[in-house]
């Protein structure tokens, strides 16, 4: 197990700089100045700071002086969208608020996903199954902008049940949680949707198995047979599902921040793109792509947790 | 007449002598007995005709598979039934309400709209009122003002009494109807092409992956992981700004990220069942890898692969919707279903009508897809034979 | 079980850590979310995004904003009395007095009295400090205007020391300027005007000093409330980036402009969603909001405000991908069949169509009134008597039987062939694709579908000027740019006192005949900087012949300028009814009901 989890860290590692290079060389390769000259600047002046950035050099000695940084762990200034700020605090900035809004979402998918999930497997093909199915799909085949506008609109404008928009403050209080449940729910509904829906298929699978009937005769109640048994089989997709899920919400909010007013990484990475502040851009990605590879090893690990057939990378059987 | 020679396993005779034995002395026993067992009550059938029988079986499937077509057949011929073109423009009549000839006398899509105006302004929409509502004092922050809620029949009042809107038109007076069924062709026809791509790809690298394992299945996984790392919003962007906008780098981003689901997928599958006894019999008869991949693993993997496919096609469509959300849709003045939600969301709190027609659509559309999907998995699955 | 015990001990804990941390910027008074005491007025407003920083040396926006935290010596504002703008003294005291008669040198003194918001006092001393970092070679900034003043191009590229430069504090009350050749300003007004600029704001010389780095290349001065202070009436007390920003009054009576702000506390919030602004509006989250929505038509008390910007559609002659462009009656065809007041009204209900080069509002000094007098440009007879290839421009620029009878001309010269043009616009908002889907269909129904056909490629707006600057010019037609004009001189896109001439026709192309740009460019310099900057008749005729050229030349059709449609809640009312273009409604300056 352990020289499994040394394998993929090394592997992800690998995988880490390869993405690094990437992502380096399509970022510098884009149209355009980096830095934004006023034009009546002396051309000896840009030719400066043009220098100091070591813009003139060729994209390969760029790419060299970037790692050489990057081993000091030093991700560079952001040049456009807070100048004269290092990246690193600018995604520290902004790491608290997208952190507590995805954990949060993701405790709320958790319950409500297993709940319908389950219930929608066990009474298959039956009128709640067919109801709550459609209900579910629902959630999702509304995409998520239409949602939260409605929800906006609906819940805190015409009923005043929840703020407009997060709250102000800085610290974790109860009001500025409040604050948040909007924009929870809106991020939340598409991955409850998610896991229901993997669950009951999963499951359906599994109770139609023998082993359910041997449970059963053993003398285990209907819920014991499901708890302990059952779902245990149907969790392998599940916990991969749930850990893309966290990923997913992640990255993808970038509509809800517009609506609901939360200052996340998803609009600053897209005002560093659109302005070119390349080494923003890459800490952010940077960022993004260390979750990605944290989430991957945990998905991978957590097959093997769950079901020890697919213990991949285990001990071969030879 | 029959000569044979009885031999023992390695070819040694058992007797030197040619054995003969005529056709009369073989006598088949069971033909005129009767047998006393169960009557075959049912018949041999393919494989193809089960999955269909089981797939008509489920009611909520075929259902799902009617609106599956309907919505498929709106898109071919749907920008035609109406009058208007999907790019005809007329700013007179922007932003209209639905108007439909047979319902308008029921009350309901009759191109009225509710609005608020001073009491002084009323007469000038003298013979367009269909009913006033009575005063409203309206207390926000704009002050508080008393205005007359009346309800009108906005094609009288813009003098366009012989015009009919079915859905209502969008900001620049264009026939929604229309442009929806255009926008359903554009967003099928970019997902069914994207499923198709993703598809072939992910299959056959899935196959490989699965059957082969090892380092191909390590090198694969590696590059796998690279892309799938690479946040795709970022890469949207670059790819417009290198490809200009158009269909061309949005099929790109989703075919370069796509593949992967499928791929997983069909490697899982393979991952289980590439080690079972039949598999292990067919290899031990000479069967080449691909008649093994082909014949005995793949079918395993039948129900992955219909249902990432079927759910596949109103996914493309949702990340449309949120890159056309973004701007970055299909290239202007082509509609897609995406185009259509977002520009009804931004205008949802004035015309709340521009977001319902595209809404259902993409619900249906989802709806249909997912059931379709849960269908035809247990369609095609053998256990679930009765 | 043992497991799930375990598992709910590390969710709990993870919870509590997580409501924890909080971190970030530490807010200088825990107290913001308090109700405010009655009678505290507290305005109440929002910005698209938190400001990048606040250093005046380096912002390229949110100037006003800026202004109301770093004192300058002037500070436009807006004077109920005279309903007009003006410049208070806000660091001097009194006007600025010249020495010779060329203009050339000029006296201000500095108030005493006024302090930064921790106490430290403010002279002549610390203005030359701010203004000789803001021009530091090294520190390279944005916002440099040593060009304006004697040696200050040779300082500013390390040629001689500050001693040398035409800024210095000659004692602890008073500062002396030295302009160089050519820049000299026309009356104190133009002093003043150079010295309102933001860029010229305080800094606190010990605060700088330590932000800067190590070979003083960069400086993190303004990048956080603890590497700022504030000097202007409104200091900075709670920033959270990407959300809120609040200022507070000081209270100490040693800030300038006490009697011309109103509010004792501002609250700012990062929205960009139109229809949140408008819902928190109506809640009473805000008390100003830009409504454009159709929906608020019949409300009372909407304020209008345009802009001093002139949009249109940019047209390249040179392109190799349409080469019908190269002829100037094509070019004429596209001006005059733009149905301005229809196509702008439907995409942007409160902008002001026009056709004219120079947005409708523009002034220049008045030849025939020397006291500092302006006149509406296009009011003259000068103005009037322009000819484009012989017909009168007015600002409404719509003939289409004109237009057709140019493009019948363009169509035969291309040989009776489709003429196809490729028209990028920026994708930055649904509107713009508006604009460009209009755009589109006027010509094509006008022309016919069969003669002209208009094919529109959406360009990330982050590159998009790039593609259409001088050097590179990669467009047919680009649908969504503009250039800005400045009030009395309409052919200058900023006001060159403080940032130095600056040509437009150098960056973009707006003139495409080589002899016709020559010829515009030394106009501009005449009335900028040489022979006509004193002769205010001979600068309007100047300024007709520029707008002519721009006609005939015709690279660029003008369409509309932007314009806003403003409410405001009944906490506060706006000194005036219509907006100014620069200052916008003066919101610090609001009466409080």
């Amino acid at each position: 197990m352990v020289k499994y989890v040394i394998q993929r860290l090394i592997a992800a590692f690998f995988t880490f700089v390869v993405i690094l290079i990437v992502v380096f060389f399509v970022l510098h390769s884009m149209p355009g100045d980096i830095i934004d000259f006023s034009p009546k600047l002396d051309p000896a002046i840009r030719e400066m700071i043009m220098d100091k950035y070591h813009l003139n050099d060729s994209l390969i000695e760029q790419f060299q002086y970037t790692m050489a940084d990057y081993l000091h762990f030093d991700f560079g200034y952001s040049l456009k969208v807070r100048p004269g700020v290092p990246v690193f605090q600018c995604v520290l900035e902004r790491l608290p608020v997208t952190i507590q809004l995805n954990y949060f979402a993701a405790f709320f998918i958790l319950p409500f996903g297993l709940f319908f999930g389950i219930t929608m497997a066990i009474k298959k093909d039956t009128i709640y199954d067919h109801i709550a199915g459609s209900f579910v799909i629902l959630l999702i085949s509304v995409p998520s902008f239409v949602l939260a506008a409605l929800m906006q609109y609906f819940l805190g404008y015409k009923l005043g049940w929840f703020p407009l928009v997060l709250e102000t403050e800085e610290s974790l209080s109860w009001s500025k949680f409040y604050s948040m449940i909007l924009p929870i729910m809106a991020l939340g509904f598409g991955g409850i949707a998610s896991i229901a829906r993997t669950l009951r298929a999963e499951l359906a699978e599994v109770l139609t198995m023998d082993f359910m009937l041997l449970a059963r005769a053993k003398g285990l109640n209907y819920r014991q047979t499901i708890l302990r048994h059952a779902l245990r089989n149907s969790c392998v997709p599940l916990a991969s599902t749930f850990l893309y899920l966290f990923l997913g919400v992640l990255s993808s909010s970038l509509v809800i921040e517009q609506i609901f007013g939360v200052p996340g990484l998803s609009k600053t990475l897209l005002q560093s793109i659109n302005g070119k502040d390349h080494w923003l851009t890459m800490g952010i990605v940077i960022f993004y792509v260390l979750i990605g590879l944290l989430m991957a090893i945990l998905a991978d690990l957590s097959y093997g947790v769950v079901d020890p057939r697919i213990r991949m990378g285990g001990k071969k059987d030879d | 007449m029959t000569d044979r020679k009885i031999c023992m396993e390695d070819g040694t005779p058992l007797s030197e002598e040619l054995i003969h034995i005529e056709k009369p002395e073989f006598e088949l026993v069971q033909r005129e007995q009767e047998i006393r067992d169960v009557e075959f009550k049912t018949e041999a059938v393919s494989y193809g005709k089960d999955v269909f029988r089981r797939f008509l079986r489920s009611k909520t499937t075929v259902v799902a598979a009617c609106i599956t077509l309907f919505i498929i057949l709106m898109g071919i011929v749907g920008p035609y039934i109406s009058p208007y073109n999907y790019l005809e423009q007329n700013v007179e009549l922007k932003n209209m309400p639905p108007r439909i000839q047979g319902l308008e006398k029921l009350g309901i899509f009759d191109g009225s709209e509710v609005i608020e105006v001073k009491k002084d302004n009323l007469s000038e929409y003298e013979d367009c009122i269909i009913k006033n509502l009575g005063t409203v004092t309206d207390k926000s922050a704009f002050g508080t003002v008393e205005m007359e809620r009346i309800k009108i029949n906005m094609y009288k009042y813009k003098g366009a009494d012989d015009v009919y809107y079915w859905f209502g038109s969008d900001n620049l007076g264009r026939d929604l109807f229309s442009r929806l069924w255009q926008g359903t062709r554009v967003s099928l026809i970019l997902a069914f092409a994207v499923v198709a791509i993703n598809l072939t790809v992910g299959l056959i690298v899935g196959a490989i992956c699965g059957y082969y394992g090892g380092w191909v299945d390590l090198i694969i996984q590696r590059l796998m992981d690279v892309i799938w790392n690479i946040p795709s919003l970022p890469l949207t962007i670059l790819l417009i700004m290198l490809f200009g906008s158009g269909i061309l780098p949005l099929m790109l981003v989703f075919c370069l990220t796509g593949w992967m689901g499928m791929a997983n997928g069909v490697r899982m599958q393979f991952y289980r069942y590439k080690n079972k006894e039949y598999v292990l019999a067919a290899r031990t008869m000479g069967a080449s890898d691909v008649r093994i991949m082909l014949r005995h693993v793949l079918p395993n993997a039948v129900g992955t692969i219909i249902t990432q496919c079927a759910l596949s096609v109103p996914s493309v469509v949702f990340q449309e919707a949120g890159l056309s959300y973004l701007g970055l849709g299909v290239q202007a003045p082509n509609p897609s279903i995406g185009m259509l939600l977002s520009d009804g969301q931004k205008a949802l709190l004035d015309y709340p009508f521009m977001i319902v027609s595209p809404g259902i659509v993409i619900v249906f559309l989802m709806l249909a897809f997912n059931l379709l999907g849960n269908g035809l998995r247990d369609a095609f699955n053998p256990t679930l034979r009765q | 079980m043992k497991k799930t015990r375990i598992l709910t001990a590390l969710i709990l804990s993870a919870t509590m850590g997580l409501t924890a941390c909080g971190g970030g910027d530490s807010s200088k008074e825990t107290s913001n979310k308090e109700k405010s005491s009655d009678g505290e007025k507290v305005l109440k407003t929002y910005f698209s995004d938190t400001p990048q920083t606040l250093n005046p040396h380096t912002t390229a926006d949110n100037y006003e904003l800026l202004l109301d935290m770093s004192a300058t010596l002037y500070r436009e504002v807006w004077d109920e009395e005279t309903g007009a703008k003006t410049y208070v003294a806000s660091l001097a005291d009194g006007d600025p007095v010249c020495n010779d008669d060329e203009h050339k040198v000029w006296t201000i003194k500095v108030k005493d009295g006024y302090t930064f918001a921790d106490g430290t006092e403010i002279n002549a001393e610390t203005v030359e400090y701010s203004i000789k970092m803001l021009n530091d070679p090294k520190l390279a900034n944005r916002n440099v205007n040593a060009t304006n003043f004697e040696n200050g191009d040779a300082y500013l590229k390390g040629e001689c020391d500050w001693e040398e430069v035409g800024f210095q504090a000659v004692d602890e009350n008073t500062l002396e300027v030295t302009y160089a050749k050519n820049y000299e300003p026309e009356s104190e007004k133009d002093v003043k005007d150079l010295f309102c600029f933001v860029g010229t704001a305080l800094v606190k010389p010990e605060l700088y000093e330590s932000c800067l780095n190590e070979n003083k290349t960069e400086c993190s001065y303004g990048s956080s409330l603890e590497t700022f202070m504030a000097s202007a009436l409104y200091e900075p007390t709670s920033l959270i980036q990407g959300q809120y920003l609040e200022l507070t009054r000081r209270t100490d009576g040693k800030a300038p402009l006490e009697d011309v702000f109103t509010p004792d506390k501002v609250e700012y919030q990062a929205i960009t969603d139109a229809n949140t602004i408008v819902q928190m509006f109506e809640k009473g989250e805000l008390d100003a909001v830009v409504a454009n929505q159709p929906a608020y038509d019949e409300y009372d008390g909407a304020r209008y405000v345009y802009t001093i910007d002139n949009y249109g559609i940019y047209l390249n002659s040179e392109t190799p991908t349409c080469t019908a462009l190269k002829d100037v009656n094509l070019r004429y065809a596209l001006y005059w069949g733009l149905d301005r007041e229809t196509v702008v009204k439907a995409v942007y209900p409160t902008a002001l169509p026009s056709a004219y080069m120079y947005v409708p509002f523009s002034t220049m000094p008045d030849p025939a009134d020397k006291d500092n007098k302006t006149v509406v440009y296009h009011d003259t007879k000068e103005a009037k008597a322009i000819r484009m290839d012989g017909h009168e421009v007015t600002q409404e620029g719509y003939d289409p039987d004109l237009a057709k009878e140019y493009f019948d001309k363009a169509y035969q010269a291309n040989g009776n062939q489709k003429i196809t043009i490729q028209a990028i616009y920026a994708d930055s908002s649904d509107v713009t694709k508006t604009w460009a889907e209009a755009i589109q269909s006027a010509y094509q129904d006008l022309f016919g579908e069969d003669k002209i056909a208009i094919e529109l490629q959406a360009t990330p707006s982050a590159i998009i000027y790039e593609e259409i600057a001088r050097d590179k010019m990669n467009y047919d037609m680009c649908l969504s740019c503009g250039w800005g004009n400045t009030y009395d001189a309409p052919w200058n896109n900023t006001n060159w006192v403080y940032s130095g001439p600056y040509v437009y026709n150098t960056q973009y192309c707006v003139i495409a005949d080589d002899n016709l740009a020559a010829q515009w460019d030394d106009l501009f310099y005449k009335c900028a900087m040489y022979d006509y900057r004193w002769d205010a008749q001979k600068k309007l005729e100047a300024t007709a012949k520029m707008e002519e050229i721009l006609y005939n030349d015709c690279s660029f059709i003008p369409a509309y300028s932007g314009g806003s449609r403003y409410f405001f809640s009944e906490k506060i009312t706006p000194l005036m009814d219509e907006g100014d273009p620069e200052l916008k409604f003066c919101l610090m300056q609001a009466k409080f009901n």
